[in-house]
This record gives C-alpha cells, sequence and structure tokens, in this order.
C-alpha cells in the first residue's frame, strides 16, 4: 500500500469575527473532528451543503488559515514542520472560486512572472516551465492575453495553469465552474480529464456539481463542520436517498426514478445513471 | 407593460453596437428566461433595462413613459426596480444580516427571513457568507423593496438544490403581480419555472412560450445552446417506445407522473 499523501486528523477551525469597533469578537465553530486522507494521484470530491465549511477546509489545507486544532499532514511531514513554509505550495495548491481575486498582473505571462520570481526561480527557469505547462495545457493562445479580454472559463483554465506550475502534488478546486456557462464549463471540464489522464496528481474538488463530481473516485460528504461519510462516487451518483440527504442534485435520471418509485411503490434502480442504461431498465420494468 | 423599442448598445472604446436593434413587450404574469450564448451581452441588457447603462439607440419604456426622457422620470423608473447582480458583495454594508435586511425596510422583516431560510444567518456578517447564501440574502432585500420590475442574474448560481428550488418558487409567486426576468445558463430550470424564454443573438431577440420550446426542440442547437437533459430524456423514452410522442414534460417530476400513470394502467 503506498503511503498517504495528505492526513488530516482531528481538524477544528473555530473563527473569531469581530462584533464592533470596541473589539469585540464572537467565536464561531466552522469545523470540528474532521478526518481524511488522500491517496497520491486519487481525484476526491468533497460535497456538503452551502455553508457547511468546505471553502474553509480548503484553506486550511494551503495554510491561508490556520486550524485551532488538530493536525494537517503532508507526505508524512506536519505543516508545522515544513520549512520555510512557502515549501507548502509546492506540495498543495488551490484554485477559488472568484478567480479574478487571483490574479495581480494583467495577464498570464505577468502574474507568474512575479510570484515565480519570489519563489527564487530565474528568468530561464519560468521561461522552461512556463512554455511547458503551456504545452501540457494547450493554453498557448491565452498567455498573452490581457485578463480582461477572457472569457470566466479561459481565465480558470490560466488561474489552474498558474498553480500547477509549482508541481504540487495535490491541487484542490474550489467549485471550478460554479460561476460559469455550459460552454465555459465544458472547457474546464475537458482540462480536468486531461489532467486526470496526464498529471501525476491527486485532485481533492469542492463541487456541487454532479459533472464535475463524475470525474472523482471517491467523495467526502461534509456537513455541519465535519466530514460525515465518504464513499466510491459512482455509488453516490446512483443513491437518491443519500444525494437527498446532503442536498446534492440527483443526476436527471435517477430523480426520475425516485420519484416513480415514490408514485408506485416500487423501488428500481439502474446499474448508472447514464440515459441509455435508465432507459433499458425503465423498458424491463414498466412494458 | 416595459417596452424595448428598437433598442441598441454601442460599448465604449467600440464602433460596433452589440446587436441588431432589440424591440420586445414584457409584463407581469410569468417569470421570462433571457438565455445565449456566452459574451452575446445577456448581463448588458439587463443593464439596460435596469436602467443603469443607457441604451446608444432606441428607447425603454415604462407604463408608457420613455425612462431616459429626464433625470425625474429615471430616478422615478429606478425606484421600481429590483437587480440582483452576479455578484452580490457591492450590495452589502451593515455588520450583519439582521441590520442588512433592517437597513432595506421599517416594518417586520420576519417574513422576508422566513421565506429564504435567513434565520440561521441574522447574526453573521454578510461578507463572511458563502456565495449562495449572499443570493438569498440579496433576493431578500429586493422582496422587501417590492419592486415592479425585477431583474436577476445567475440567482440560483451555487446554491444547492433545496435553495434553487425555493428561490425559483419565490419567484413564481412572485411574477404574478411584477414582471421578472432571469438571466440563466441552468436551462433545466428555466425549462420547469419560465413560461416564456428569450433568445439573445446579435441578430435579435425571439421570443418562445414554454409550449412552442417543448415542441421545438431543434431550437436549442439552433442557438447554439445545449438541450436541457429532460428533454433529452423525453426524446429517448419517446424513441424507445415508452412514452408517447404527444406528451410533453418541463420536469423529472412530470416524466415520472406520465411513467407511473403506464405502470398503473398496466396493473
Amino acid at each position: 500500500m503506498q503511503p498517504l499523501l495528505l492526513q488530516v486528523k482531528n481538524l477544528q477551525y473555530t473563527a473569531e469575527q469581530l462584533l464592533d469597533l470596541d473589539l469585540k469578537t464572537q467565536k464561531r465553530e466552522i469545523l470540528h473532528d474532521v478526518n481524511l486522507t488522500i491517496q497520491p494521484q486519487e481525484f476526491v470530491g468533497l460535497v456538503g451543503p452551502n455553508g457547511s465549511g468546505k471553502t474553509t477546509l480548503g484553506k486550511l489545507l494551503v495554510r491561508i488559515l490556520e486550524p485551532t486544532a488538530g493536525q494537517l499532514i503532508i507526505k508524512g511531514q506536519n505543516y508545522h514542520d515544513i520549512q520555510p513554509a512557502w515549501h507548502l505550495n509546492q506540495m498543495v495548491g488551490m484554485v477559488f472560486q472568484n478567480i479574478d481575486t487571483q490574479f495581480i498582473g494583467k495577464d498570464f505571462m505577468e502574474d507568474v512572472t512575479l510570484y515565480l520570481s519570489n519563489f527564487g526561480w530565474t528568468a530561464a527557469q519560468i521561461q522552461t516551465q512556463i512554455a511547458d505547462i503551456s504545452r501540457q495545457l494547450k493554453i498557448q493562445s491565452l498567455i498573452k492575453r490581457p485578463f480582461k479580454t477572457l472569457s470566466g472559463g479561459q481565465k480558470q483554465l490560466l488561474a489552474i495553469a498558474e498553480v500547477l506550475l509549482l508541481r504540487p502534488q495535490l491541487l484542490i478546486l474550489d467549485e471550478p465552474t460554479a460561476q460559469l456557462d455550459p460552454e465555459n464549463t465544458r472547457l474546464v471540464l475537458k482540462l480536468l480529464q486531461k489532467i486526470k489522464k496526464e498529471q501525476q496528481l491527486a485532485v481533492l474538488l469542492i463541487t456541487h456539481k454532479l459533472s464535475e463530481l463524475a470525474l472523482t473516485q471517491r467523495t467526502l460528504i461534509l456537513n455541519q463542520g465535519t466530514i460525515v461519510q465518504q464513499c466510491q462516487t459512482s455509488e453516490l451518483l446512483t443513491d437518491a436517498k443519500l444525494l437527498d440527504a446532503n442536498q446534492l442534485p440527483l443526476p436527471d435520471t435517477i430523480a426520475i426514478l425516485q420519484k416513480l418509485n415514490q408514485l408506485t411503490g416500487q423501488s428500481i434502480t439502474t446499474a448508472s445513471p447514464a440515459v441509455q442504461d435508465f432507459v433499458q431498465t425503465i423498458q424491463e420494468n414498466l412494458c | 407593460m416595459l417596452e424595448l423599442k428598437e433598442i441598441n448598445y454601442t460599448p465604449p472604446k467600440s464602433s460596433q453596437p452589440l446587436w441588431s436593434n432589440l424591440s420586445l413587450q414584457l409584463q407581469a404574469g410569468k417569470i421570462y428566461a433571457l438565455v445565449g450564448i456566452n459574451g452575446v451581452g445577456k448581463t448588458t441588457i439587463l443593464n439596460v433595462i435596469s436602467g443603469l447603462i443607457k441604451p446608444t439607440q432606441g428607447e425603454i419604456v415604462w407604463q408608457q413613459q420613455p425612462i431616459h426622457q429626464s433625470a425625474a422620470t429615471l430616478r422615478q423608473y429606478l425606484t421600481q426596480v429590483g437587480y440582483c447582480l452576479q455578484s452580490t458583495d457591492h450590495l452589502f454594508f451593515k455588520q450583519t444580516v439582521q441590520e442588512e435586511l433592517e437597513y432595506h425596510h421599517n416594518g417586520s422583516i420576519a417574513e422576508v427571513v422566513q421565506q429564504l431560510q435567513l434565520e440561521p444567518l441574522l447574526t453573521m456578517s454578510p461578507f463572511e457568507l458563502s456565495g449562495g447564501q449572499k443570493k438569498r440574502l440579496a433576493l431578500a432585500i429586493m422582496l422587501l423593496k417590492q419592486p415592479q420590475i425585477l431583474l436577476c442574474d445567475e440567482i440560483t448560481a451555487g446554491l444547492d438544490a433545496h435553495f434553487q428550488q425555493l428561490v425559483m418558487n419565490i419567484l413564481q409567486n412572485y411574477c404574478r403581480q411584477h414582471l421578472v426576468i432571469v438571466v440563466t445558463h441552468n436551462l433545466e430550470e428555466a425549462l420547469q419555472y419560465c413560461d416564456q424564454w428569450l433568445f439573445l443573438t446579435p441578430t435579435g431577440l425571439k421570443e418562445y412560450s414554454i409550449t412552442t420550446i417543448l415542441r421545438q426542440t431543434e431550437l436549442f442547437q439552433h442557438w447554439g445552446l445545449r438541450m436541457p437533459p429532460t428533454l433529452a430524456i423525453r426524446q429517448s423514452l419517446v424513441a424507445a417506445g415508452v412514452l408517447p410522442a404527444d406528451g410533453y414534460y418541463r420536469s423529472n417530476e412530470e416524466i415520472a407522473a406520465a411513467l407511473a400513470k403506464i405502470k398503473n394502467k398496466d396493473q
């Protein structure tokens, strides 16, 4: 059995909210008793209702936030033992939902040159890595265009590319297509499929969307600040009760079957959410 | 009634208008879904309808009064419009959700808090809310103001399934007495809740009733959009001889009901 890439043990995060200018604060527990593991090159989904703490967990994993208690261990190393601290960025990276907040420069070239030189990279190293990642992700036509001329999906591709430049072993994506139209969603999903096939890294995909979840092998369900369940994604996608219980949308075919079962008192199940399997199931049970 | 008369808009630093001139009449009674491919100008047309930007051509007429006739008519029009933009952060400035709601309304906020299930969020800062929670708060603020024209740009993006349904049910109720236009990429949702569709393209704005949409699914490909899964599933079931060719369904629930009828008939 290969060593774990990421271990999270008894993680707790309590936020301190400033109430007013008298510096009075209020504590609010956002995460408690969170335990999870991720294997190398594993694609894992993280789902849960709005406000369950998914983005907060992501921020803790890239150390934008410090946990109140618990341990974060990557490749056998405790986060607090990683020195210098910025070495963590070369192991785990995160792309946020609102990618505009991630960019500083006017275009990709300017942005990455700035932050990679802060990591001590030479100009030659930066050029080589940019050429490499552009070719791998097929984004050559985008890297010199000003961000403001790009669509949401194109910017999302570049945000992912920027994080991948540091060759992390774990990429965290926070609802990568939530703000995108269907056309740009397809663009990003295609890239994620490419990453899954060609890049040797694990991905933690925070999502509400089944089309994104379908890329993952295993799914963690976060509810009221803790991981309440984990399962194989394929099982989750055909389990109407589990999806419903966690306020996840049902695949359309599963939604139809669930309602049909309610109306007829039956318990028809289908092998997969695919339309052809669903139609066959209906034919076998109804006709 | 809201009327768009030969509307067009040429962005600054551009010499080309975004569309051919658009003309339309809109009224209360149904939710209008404004759909179209990426970049066609759906948000821009909403900005024009809201009064935030002035069309470079044509006029917008509300209750027979051109809204840009004078500063006074525009001011009056703006008091009638509620606009939930895609990004909601601009709307908030109070320390808590409760204070935010109370700022916009002199009376009780209890009803709208209950409608949008905001009770657990009342003591939180609007800026700490998740994306979906911010959308619900933005809509709550609009409902407190009771605008005659309610414009929503991707109001359900980032909401989980439960709140998507909640929000759309609220809008269905609201549109009975008010004009409601939603920009959406969620065509499945538009199919279920929106009785009138507006397809925006560079060559114009085409209006279709839901009855037409259900019967002419080739429109989606024609306008460069993906057919909602409910319609695709219906087509497969009709092709397999399971559902009748003259049956039309706006949601997965309606398909299930039709299948249940078949099952119960056989028994």
